[in-house]
């Protein structure tokens, strides 16, 4: 992998609506990704994700800002003169023909020898496993066989770069789990540029080489899959990533104190007022009175076989929940309204100021 | 089977015919009855003030191609009829391409505007099958006659300094036919239309095609089902049509219906008009058999 640059999105707007009336749905936005890198745009539906992919492929022109393939400003070239492909969320495969015809549309349409689109094709069709269904019609195949014709034709013309759509919403959780694999080998194989939409923040932190989190229009942060995890920069990237406990603090020197009394260690920021985030895992039990430990009642547990989450209130009301290993017995020896102490680990704590 | 169930069967497969009878005897009289009297009349000499001799004569079909010289009694080609069948032909193929031009636009349009403006559009198309044929031909006329809406419009804005003479010729009828059926070409094109996938249109750009390999590449293969039923709709009654080449057209520029028409009036020469009546439907069958099968092999092609 280059650093050289594929796409770059310079302060990019895109408005939906007139006046007042007007809907932003993407707020100056500017990112660039990487060639050969598989970059998710992670949100909640109705972020922009999708416009800003949409913005890349051409469907739609931006309302101001510049969009840039490999130095060349794009912005207003039309779909057909971008060398980018797209696999739709519905997958929006030709029904007229065939699957070979399907994977060999681009290279015919951009005027190839014939004998090129056909062994581009079957290239194309082995590289889905795919070859013995050549000659269907794509009404004859499974989702996921469309799933992978779908691929297989946006990558037959060998774009500079892939814009996936949601392409794995509509598969069931195993297949899904199939596709992710294979999405992944499919990139490391052609080394294209993948850039992929979802709303899962699992298949986001598996997949990615690094992840963009979009929320309300905006970019909140751009960063590999652990710096999102571990380092969020603000509430929403925290709670849409994972599961975060949220802690109301006060400064005091170096340190912060909670609102229940406890003061903690963490890394300080100009704010007086912040919100101290630590993951559920990152929280651990510790015996009544021990030092430092911040005193807690068990409300409620949660058994989910390899963990079992602990919900714990602090003494002025703050919840907290603790995922705590199951232990081999099967019984951590914990109980409903029972006194307890927690402790953080102290370099998982993150501050963020909001 | 015993004899008890086997009379079961019988008597269930009688039921059956017994309760298709109606539609049988109505299949009969209205669809093969009147079209084989029609081939038997194109079989008999002629009566002399009309209707048929009873007899058998082929001189009817030989009156399709040629006439007969009253003196000598030798074969000539018939020009006048050829004439009228090559006019019938070219007119009701241009009206069909042309309805087609005008109509795929039009459904598309239609098939583009939100659910509730789509219902209005179609009623629109409709209105005009409210009004009888006779009365919208007139209203035709009175536009393209020479002291007509057109012409006086025309002269007065100076883009023209002659009346045009546009009535009762070719032109006219094919004017006046394209008019007529153009919402048979519409309607079955707009059924397409509408379930036609708008996405497809993006996936098909997306592929690097451009405007007008989308349309030949992507909607008209796949909307080919409402093209063919469109094109029929609007082939078949060009062809036999009456009214509006009799309007519109004269009396001299006839089309195989009114030639018809005329053969069983005044001509007085009921087989020859029978003999005409069968060799459209022949002409007409032929047309769609040869249109269908090519459609077809275009479909299995994928091109």
């Amino acid at each position: 992998m280059t650093d050289s640059i594929a796409v770059e999105a310079r302060r990019v707007v895109k408005a939906f609506g007139q006046g007042e009336t007007a809907v932003r749905a993407l707020d100056d936005v500017s990112v660039n990704i990487r060639t050969g890198e598989f970059f998710t745009l992670l949100g909640p539906s109705g972020c922009g994700k999708t416009t800003l992919l949409r913005l890349i492929a051409g469907f739609e022109m931006p309302s101001d800002g510049t969009i840039l393939l490999e130095g060349a400003d794009i912005t207003t070239l039309p779909p057909n003169k971008r060398p980018v492909n797209t696999v739709f969320q519905s997958y929006a495969l030709f029904p007229h023909l065939t699957v070979a015809e399907n994977v060999g549309f681009g290279l015919e349409m951009l005027g190839r020898p014939k004998a090129e689109v056909a062994a581009t094709t079957a290239r194309m069709l082995a590289l889905v496993k795919l070859e013995a269904l050549a000659n269907r019609k794509t009404s004859q195949l499974s989702g996921g066989q469309q799933q992978r014709v779908a691929l297989a034709r946006a990558l037959a013309p060998a774009p500079k770069v892939l814009l996936l759509d949601e392409p794995l919403s509509a598969l069931d959780l195993k297949l899904r789990k199939e596709m992710q694999i294979e999405l992944k080998r499919l990139q490391l194989e052609t080394g294209i540029t993948f850039i992929f939409v979802t709303h899962d923040q699992e298949e986001a932190l598996t997949m990615s080489d690094r992840i963009g989190v979009m929320s309300a229009g905006k970019l909140q942060q751009v960063g590999s899959p652990k710096e999102i995890y571990n380092h969020p920069v603000n509430r929403f990237v925290a709670s849409f990533i994972g599961e975060s406990n949220f802690l109301p603090a006060t400064r005091e020197g170096d340190r912060y104190r909670l609102d229940c009394g406890a003061l903690i260690a963490a890394p300080t920021a100009k704010a007086d007022r912040v919100t101290l985030t630590v993951r559920p895992e990152q929280v651990r039990l510790a015996a009544v009175g021990e030092a430092d430990a911040i005193p807690a009642t068990i409300t409620n547990l949660v058994y989910f076989g390899t963990d079992t989450h602990c919900h714990l209130s602090l003494s002025d009301g703050t919840e907290v929940v603790a995922r705590l290993q199951s232990p081999a017995t099967g019984d951590a020896g914990l109980g409903l309204g029972q006194a307890v102490a927690l402790r953080f680990v102290p370099e998982a704590i993150q501050v963020l100021e909001d | 089977m015993s004899p008890a169930e086997q009379a079961e069967v019988t008597r269930s497969a009688r039921t059956g015919w017994l309760l298709s009878a109606p539609a049988l005897v109505v299949l009969t009289l209205a669809a093969i009855g009147p079209l084989a009297i029609v081939v038997a009349y194109s079989f008999m000499p002629p009566g002399e003030y009309g209707n048929v001799t009873w007899g058998f004569s082929l001189e009817a079909w030989q009156g399709i191609l040629f006439t007969k010289d009253i003196f000598d009694g030798s074969l000539a080609w018939a020009d006048a009829n050829l004439t009228i069948f090559w006019r019938s032909v070219k007119l009701s193929v241009m009206t069909t391409v042309f309805a087609f031009l005008v109509g795929f636009p039009t459904a598309w349009f239609i098939a583009t505007r939100p659910p509730k403006a789509r219902a209005m559009w179609l009623f629109l198309i409709t209105i005009p099958f409210w009004t009888n044929l006779l009365i919208r031909t007139f209203a035709i006329t009175e536009i393209i006659r020479k002291e007509g809406l057109l012409n006086t419009v025309f002269l007065k804005l100076h883009i023209i300094s002659q009346p045009f003479e546009m009535i009762y010729t070719d032109t006219a009828v094919f004017i006046g036919m394209t008019y007529v059926y153009l919402p048979l070409m519409v309607l079955p094109l707009f059924a397409s239309l509408d379930r036609f996938d708008m996405r497809l249109l993006e996936a098909a750009y997306d592929l690097y095609a451009n405007p007008w390999q989308v349309l030949r590449k992507v909607i008209m293969p796949i909307v080919k089902p409402g093209i063919i039923a469109g094109s029929i709709l609007v082939f078949v009654p060009s062809l036999g049509a009456y009214v509006t080449p009799r309007l519109l057209g004269g009396g001299k520029n006839m089309m195989i219906g009114n030639f018809i028409e005329l053969q069983f009036g005044q001509g007085r020469n009921w087989p020859l008009g029978a003999s005409l009546s069968v060799m459209l439907l022949i002409i007409v069958t032929g047309a769609l058999l040869v249109y269908v099968r090519y459609a077809n092999r275009e479909t299995r092609n994928g091109h």
